[in-house]
């Protein structure tokens, strides 16, 4: 009886602790995403009405007619002045959003696993090579984006003295066909910091005997790598694929750190990501809410119910089909 | 041990920047004796220079003065800073005079920002026996003097005169004789050359032709008068082996947005042009909205309707259809299909700054490898902020390279066509930067006084004399130069001069009391006035839509201008 | 089970085939390309400022320019914010001194949080904690696009918006990807530890103290300086909530790269302020990365 008494208090205590820890951090959470959230489906609901020179804000489905409208192809006057905000076609930003995630992450996780495997067998420099692979998530990307700009536009101007060739624009950034390409190099060249990191250290958790037995079989490194390495890294692929399918359409590809907003209309260019930061960042922290946000708003509601489920196939997809670590 | 030394070297390295700053001084505190008047003044392209000179004569002239009881004299706190405040910023009085950029008048009104002026604005002024109401123009009385209680205040003045155009290389158009010749109503010929007196054995013998005003023996004389004109000479200069035009690519929609609206301004003229911001009166050519693309690029009569423009959302949607906005819509993209060969290239290159195109045009072809430009798409204030290229200059090639041998002008922008050069339409600028002069609302008493007395000061004839001599460039208010003082600007600050002081130039004042106005006067700005949409695209800027991988028409863009 | 298995960090080095010299050859250019283009902004901000164009970029100096240490002038890097509703002008140190504030709390907080909900949720096995884990990986899979309106509205109304000393308020949040860091940690530390201290009579508290942190002392200094870094380097943050107090990230972005302050609008003039910018980071992994590149290990979210 003392003994389940003693238990009941430890199990009391350790409760309270418990709580103790997570009661900010839950709370937190309640305000700054649930809450959020909340007042961002909210927003979708209403826009800015004036009427005799008084402001007031509204319910209406407007919004999302307007975001369908869109989808179907037409350019909404979102909120009675056109030019509020500056709207591209729906699928030309869907179209810039997929395939700059399909490039990115097409290129940068097969050369990142392959990274991944250079270090971890600790080949001639690896130690090296892990730093400098980091270290472009170390520097800020618009110091690197300016350092890029002004290499672009020296390189330009040294081709065309030297070997008089001509890069429109003065620069790849500059010229319209290959400003598209260049922006994805970039955010490739200098996006392996995270990954490689975390690829590296999983297959350094890969058994040893394992691999053994696999060489004394035979297997040569490109066979240790796609049907040993491969499958043990797995877990962490299949992250950083969910997460990536979750970033569709928020990632801008470093385009405002190159551009600033003035690239907002550029049909090569504007993924959502961009297009949404872009139309937001100087309306967001305006004491009275621009008629654009509430808009905004519903455009971003609907994306996310687009993304919700593309997220969940993917992880359901990967969780059915993908190696074991077994 | 190793490894921890090369740690603190490391980290040491880290600490570096904040320990070298730490060592640098800060100034501040100044003198409590006086009265302190902290004076913001936007450090642009106009620079802050031109107010030290004020500082010095204005605490010499109060020295004995006293404006607050217990004090004496006055001092003046400089504060130059590149950065523009909104209305509500202004109302927190953190400085008790501004000099300042983009600032809406009414907006400020309303919030209560800015202390009545009225009185130093209407009384004779000890400085000059003049009043500053006198050196206001009629656009710039009706819209910054207005009725309250059956008389007229005033809140704030109009500070530089900022205008946008093209910068051009006389020496360069001396050179190779760049000037049109009279061709007395002949056709152009087909060789393209003749047109220009240097490829004449002996051009002193040539007369050139009237330039944009239409008239002979003016400064514009030989310049092209029409865009046709324009893009000959454009051709003319690829021959001489220099550059027609630069425009800066890391703002270049700025930059090119001003361009458009300067070429717009030329095109419709002072009376038309300030439809765009009054919103009241007719406007006769507007394009019809079932006009259809003309072949020759000359919208026929036929195709223009008279329409009154009201003070509304629609009324502003209608003076976008005015003819000169398709006209320099159409100009500027012909520039940007050819800017291959028309400009270096680099106007659309994020690393080409507004100080690097300067430096580009200023050097020419002193800069080793480098071509000379001939016209620089900039505002007034270019030859100003980019005077450390001239001293640079100075200092390696001799006195004839500093800024006051260099021989530069303010072109007077070409027209559409030769129908406009004969209808004499009045050269035709805007005052665009938006730029006021004003006191903190915040402000009581002697500090108030001594506020109000330092503005009149800075307004009175001989202070604005010296800013146009420290800066080359003009206030904007009414006022006249000696030909000594004149012969003490730089060959571009007279060529401004000249221009602005015409008889035969109108400086527009776009800002207005319209309601469509009053309610978003920064849509109304030029980066953001030639917003249009295009199928189902919205452009933010025309260079951008003119300079993209499916390029859109001029007609298409103007159709959709919003 | 777990310490008969070796782990293959002790693996003996192998001898390079063709596939390995071909990456050895890929990783050899990407190296070459990195530190190049930090060389050539060393070597730009040599150039002088008077005359330099992108023609000249690859030549030798015709005389060095110390433009880094020219930024070190009060009037340079400095820009305009508020201090206590007042007017100011920051200079670097105050600029330093604000970024180092806003990295050093954001820093703490982003880490420990996750850290301490971790914990939690992988020492005490209540029904909660399964659900907590969920909610991370469920938060992290779920995409929201365009809160940042709600987001504004809502960091306005708890006053919150441009308050410096509580902007770490923001970054209180467990959620992420180094909660299943911290998770795997913790998971993986044994029983025996916490049960042998409540045996001798340690409470909850001192069982974290006192065994758990300690223990987790790798991961959370790894996962700190991180989180310090990005922190440092986060210019869209102060962006749109520190309008008042600029941290040097804002001032690269608005002012360095991008702005025409006088006497920091010429090329050479921007590479120097680069350097200084990038020197306290870049030092502060050079100093630690053996750590910061060794202790971060994530687990699937496939269950």
């Amino acid at each position: 009886m003392a003994k389940m008494t003693n238990r009941k208090k430890q199990s009391l205590k350790d409760l309270g602790f418990y709580i103790a820890l997570l009661a900010l951090p839950l709370l937190q959470f309640a305000i700054f995403y649930v809450v959020v959230n909340f007042n961002s489906f909210v927003l979708a609901f209403e826009k800015v009405t004036i009427e005799g020179g008084v402001r007031s804000e509204i319910f209406t489905f407007d919004n999302f007619v307007n975001v369908f409208r869109w989808i179907g192809g037409e350019s909404p006057n979102w909120t009675g002045n056109p030019s509020d905000i500056i709207t591209l076609p729906f699928w030309t930003l869907m179209w810039n959003s997929v395939k700059s995630w399909f490039i990115c992450n097409a290129i940068s996780i097969p050369l990142a696993l392959l990274f991944s495997y250079y270090i971890f067998k600790k080949f001639f420099g690896s130690s090296f090579f892990r730093v400098m692979l980091f270290l472009p998530s170390i520097i800020s990307t618009v110091v690197l984006c300016g350092i890029f700009i002004w290499f672009d536009s020296s390189f330009a101007a040294f081709m065309q003295n030297t070997f008089n060739v001509t890069i429109e624009g003065g620069g790849f950034l500059s010229d319209t066909k290959t400003q598209y390409m260049t922006v994805m190099f970039f955010y490739i060249w200098l996006n392996f910091g995270t990954t490689v990191l975390l690829f590296s250290n999983k297959m350094a958790s890969i058994s040893t005997e394992v691999l053994e037995a696999a060489k004394v079989d035979g297997a040569n490194q490109w066979r240790e790598f796609t049907s040993i390495v491969l499958p043990q890294t797995f877990s962490t692929l299949s992250v950083f694929l969910i997460t990536g399918i979750a970033g569709l359409f928020v990632c801008q590809y470093n385009v405002f750190s190159f551009f600033g907003s003035r690239a907002i209309d550029s049909t090569s260019l504007s993924t959502f990501g961009y297009w949404f930061f872009s139309n937001v960042y100087d309306k967001a922290n305006q004491m009275t809410p621009s008629a654009a946000l509430f808009p905004l708003s519903a455009i971003g509601l609907v994306l996310t119910m687009i993304a919700v489920p593309l997220t969940l196939v993917i992880r359901h997809l990967l969780t059915k089909y993908g190696p074991s670590e077994d | 041990m190793k490894k921890t030394l090369n740690k603190h070297l490391i980290l040491s390295l880290a600490a570096l920047p904040v320990l070298a700053t730490s060592l640098t001084g800060c100034g501040g505190g100044g003198d409590s004796t006086k009265t302190q008047i902290s004076v913001f003044n936007y450090n642009g392209g106009f620079g802050s220079d031109w107010l030290n000179g004020v500082k010095e004569r204005f605490e010499a002239k109060f020295a004995e003065t006293s404006f607050e009881e217990g004090k004496t004299g006055v001092e003046i706190q400089i504060n130059p800073l590149k950065t523009s405040y909104s209305s509500q910023e202004i109302a927190l009085g953190d400085f008790d005079v501004y000099f300042h950029e983009h600032s809406f008048y009414d907006e400020l009104r309303s919030v209560n920002a800015i202390a009545d002026i009225s009185d130093i604005v209407t009384e004779t002024s000890e400085f000059d026996n003049k009043t500053i109401a006198s050196k206001l123009s009629k656009s710039q009385e009706d819209f910054l003097g207005v009725t309250e209680g059956g008389s007229k205040h005033y809140y704030a003045l109009p500070h530089y005169m900022g205008g946008s155009g093209l910068i051009y290389n006389i020496e360069l158009f001396d050179k190779y004789g760049l000037y049109f010749i009279d061709r007395n109503g002949e056709p152009y010929p087909a060789d393209e050359s003749l047109n220009f007196i240097g490829n004449y054995p002996d051009p002193t013998v040539l007369k050139k032709s009237t330039g944009p005003d239409g008239y002979f023996d003016t400064e514009d004389d030989g310049l092209p008068a029409t865009y046709q004109e324009f893009f000959m000479l454009c051709r003319q200069i690829v021959q001489k082996q220099a550059i027609p035009l630069v425009w800066n690519g890391y703002r270049n929609y700025n930059y090119t947005n001003a361009f458009i609206n300067a070429l717009v301004t030329q095109a419709e003229g002072s009376e038309k042009m300030m439809l765009n911001y009054a919103l009241n009166g007719t406007d006769d050519d507007l394009v019809k909205t079932s006009a259809t693309e003309p072949d020759d690029g000359v919208v026929p009569v036929s195709s223009l309707e008279s329409v009154v423009i009201e003070d509304s959302v629609a009324g502003r949607a209608n003076v976008q259809r005015q003819v000169g906005k398709y006209y320099a819509l159409d100009f500027f993209s012909t520039i940007v299909k050819n800017s291959s060969d028309w400009t270096n290239g680099s106007g659309y290159n994020n690393g080409y700054t507004h100080t690097a195109a300067q430096q580009d045009f200023i050097w020419g072809s002193k800069a080793s490898g480098a071509k000379d430009i001939a016209m620089l798409v900039e505002g007034v204030w270019a030859m100003n902020e980019g005077k450390s290229c001239f001293t640079d200059m100075e200092a390696r090639f001799g006195s004839e390279y500093g800024i006051n041998k260099r021989n530069f002008g303010w072109m007077n922008l070409p027209r559409p066509n030769q129908s406009y050069v004969d209808a004499h339409i009045k050269n035709t600028i805007s005052d665009n930067l938006s730029t006021l002069c004003f006191a903190s609302s915040k402000l009581k008493n002697g500090k108030l006084q001594a506020a109000k007395k330092f503005i009149q000061f800075v307004n009175s004839d001989n202070e604005l004399v010296a800013y146009t001599k420290s800066t080359n460039t003009m206030k904007a208010l009414k006022y006249t130069m000696t030909p000594e003082e004149l012969n003490e600007l730089s060959p571009f600050g007279r060529s401004l001069h000249n221009y602005v002081q015409s008889e035969n130039t109108d400086i527009i004042f776009p800002y207005s009391h319209a309601a469509t106005y009053a309610a978003s006067p920064d849509s109304f700005t030029e980066p953001n006035a030639y917003r249009a949409k295009v199928g189902t695209t919205t452009y933010a800027f025309p260079i951008n839509a003119f300079h993209s991988n499916s390029p859109v028409t001029a007609w298409n863009y103007f159709k959709g201008l919003l | 089970m777990k310490t008969a298995l070796k782990r293959s960090n002790h693996l003996p080095k192998e001898r390079l085939s063709i596939f390995a010299i071909v990456l050895l050859v890929v990783l050899a250019i990407y190296s070459v390309s990195l530190v190049g283009l930090l060389l050539f902004s060393l070597f730009t901000s040599f150039q002088d400022p008077g005359i330099f164009t992108f023609a000249k970029a690859f030549s030798w100096p015709e005389e060095f320019h110390f433009n880094i240490g020219d930024l070190f002038s009060a009037d340079k890097l400095s820009i305009l914010g508020r201090w206590n509703g007042k007017i100011h002008k920051y200079s670097f140190v105050e600029l330093f001194g604000i970024s180092l504030w806003y990295s050093l709390t954001s820093g703490v907080v982003k880490t420990l949080v996750p850290c301490l909900v971790a914990y939690a949720c992988a020492r005490y096995r209540f029904k909660s904690s399964a659900i907590i884990y969920t909610l991370v990986i469920i938060v992290m899979a779920i995409p929201v696009v365009g809160n940042q309106p709600s987001e504004f509205k809502v960091v306005n109304f708890f006053g919150l918006y441009n308050n410096l000393f509580f902007i770490w308020v923001l970054k209180f949040s467990f959620l992420g990807m180094y909660f299943l860091v911290f998770y795997e940690h913790f998971r993986s530390m044994p029983d025996s530890f916490s049960e042998a201290a409540k045996i001798d009579g340690a409470s909850n508290t001192q069982i974290l103290l006192r065994i758990g942190l300690p223990l987790a002392r790798n991961v959370f200094l790894t996962v700190f300086i991180i989180e310090f870094i990005v922190f440092w380097n986060d210019y869209q943050t102060p962006l749109i909530y520190l309008k008042d107090y600029p941290t040097l990230a804002y001032e690269m972005y608005n002012a360095v790269i991008f702005g025409s302050q006088p006497g920091l609008d010429k090329i050479p003039q921007k590479a120097g302020a680069t350097i200084v910018i990038l020197l306290p980071a870049l030092a502060l992994f050079l100093a630690f990365h053996k750590k910061l590149l060794g202790n971060l290990t994530i687990g699937g979210i496939k269950g």
